[in-house]
């Protein structure tokens, strides 16, 4: 058996490392893992629904996975109660419910009655501030939509969250291990020239670009305006690329580890303005 | 008095021309999510719109918050009708704002891209 063991950080910082790790646990020989998050002072809904994919794909590959759990207590309580220990198989702490995080979840189909659920628990733990809880609502929902209707992923889409009352912060993370960005555009004539992973999100993103047949491609590109405009933060990995759509600026970049599927963390201010829509003074029709 | 008033009513009924009814929650249920939900709703409208004067795309209220949904249920007309016409045969009710200032947004965006596919065809 060999020992996987995780960083002291399961963030969007430390996203690369993470996905080396993950990387290895999916491409090793060995039957029989651990994956050792002892060490694990930190972390954030990407990192949970990073390892809970790494699972089970490794699951279904027939892999033998125990796992050693944190030794930070904070960490433990917070990794049982979004639901990642039982994901694993492993009986965390009995807890009282907390509500400042969203149990993990494998998405096999569009669920509208989760989407509400998520909503109105964000709702009335944090004063959304107004348009956020709608803004919210449909990125969950464009998020979940692209990855059924593009990403070709074996085990759906994984999601999770958290949020933070005192500081006023959401992190919305879901992830998929499908084909990716760049393959899913590459489908279609007109993005076959796309050179690298961080073109085909750069461009993903724009009004009207999609792998689907017919017209579409304007989710992502609202998630952008909404979180721009609420001074919140999209990061989205697939394949080498990760871009990260800032308030003010676009940062991309080539990481070292390929992630096989895209993931997408978002930033949200729960108490900032979240009115994206209409910006630039187009009228109405209806 | 009451004969002359379902006269005058029923005239008025016949110079106003065909209203229809589209019910978003009794066509989809609480299924409002998808591009294949959204695209019954475009069904329901394109299959009336030659008899119709008015179209009533009546909301129930439902918080749909769904880009993928109001843009294949209504978004896409803009490529089949005038956008004049889109405005006055449909009308929207028990609409939330939020879904009002989305779809409007999504309209324009659709608007875009209509006249760039006209000036690449032509």
């Amino acid at each position: 058996m060999i020992n996987i063991r995780f960083p002291s950080r399961l963030s969007i910082d430390s996203a690369d490392e993470v996905l080396k790790l993950c990387k290895g646990i999916l491409e090793t020989k060995e039957d029989k893992l651990c994956v050792d998050l002892s060490e694990v002072k930190w972390t954030e809904p990407v990192g949970v629904t990073l390892l809970a994919g790494t699972i089970r794909i490794a699951h279904n590959k027939r892999k033998e996975m125990f796992i050693s759990g944190p030794e930070d207590k904070k960490v433990k309580k917070y990794l049982s109660r979004i639901g990642l220990l039982k994901y694993f198989g492993v009986n965390g702490l009995r807890l009282q419910p907390r509500y400042t995080s969203i149990e993990l979840r494998q998405l096999t189909a569009i669920d509208p009655i989760y989407f509400e659920g998520i909503v109105e628990l964000l709702d009335s733990e944090m004063r959304l501030s107004g348009g956020v809880k709608d803004s919210i609502d449909m990125s969950l929902k464009e998020l979940v939509t692209n990855v059924f209707d593009h990403s070709k992923s074996d085990v759906g889409c994984l999601v999770c969250a958290q949020f933070i009352p005192k500081r006023q912060i959401i992190w919305i993370s879901a992830a998929d291990w499908g084909i990716g960005i760049l393959q899913s555009l590459r489908t279609r004539d007109e993005y076959k020239n796309l050179k690298s992973d961080t073109e085909a999100i750069t461009q993903a993103v724009e009004e009207g670009i999609s792998s689907r047949p017919g017209r579409a491609g304007l989710g992502l590109n609202h998630i952008k305006r909404f979180l721009r405009v609420n001074k919140g933060t999209l990061t989205i990995i697939s394949g080498r690329g990760r871009v990260d759509f800032l308030p003010t600026a676009t940062r991309t970049q080539t990481i070292n580890v390929s992630h096989q599927g895209t993931i997408a963390n978002m930033r949200i201010h729960a108490n900032k303005e979240a009115f994206y829509y209409m910006k630039n003074g187009e009228g109405k029709i209806f | 008095m009451g004969r002359e008033r379902s006269f005058e009513c029923e005239a008025r009924m016949k110079t106003e021309g065909k209203k229809f009814i589209v019910n978003i929650k009794k066509i989809c249920g609480r299924n409002v999510v998808t591009r294949e939900d959204g695209k019954k709703i475009y069904d329901a409208i394109t299959k009336r719109w030659k008899r119709a004067e008015n179209i009533i795309i009546d909301f129930s209220n439902l918080s749909i918050a769904s880009v993928s949904f109001l843009d294949e249920a209504i978004g896409h007309l803009v490529f089949i009708y005038p956008v004049e016409q889109i405005a006055r045969k449909l009308t929207l009710n028990r609409i939330r704002k939020f879904d009002r200032a989305l779809l409007n947004d999504i309209m324009f965006s659709r608007i875009r891209q209509a006249k760039k596919e006209k000036k690449r065809a032509a």
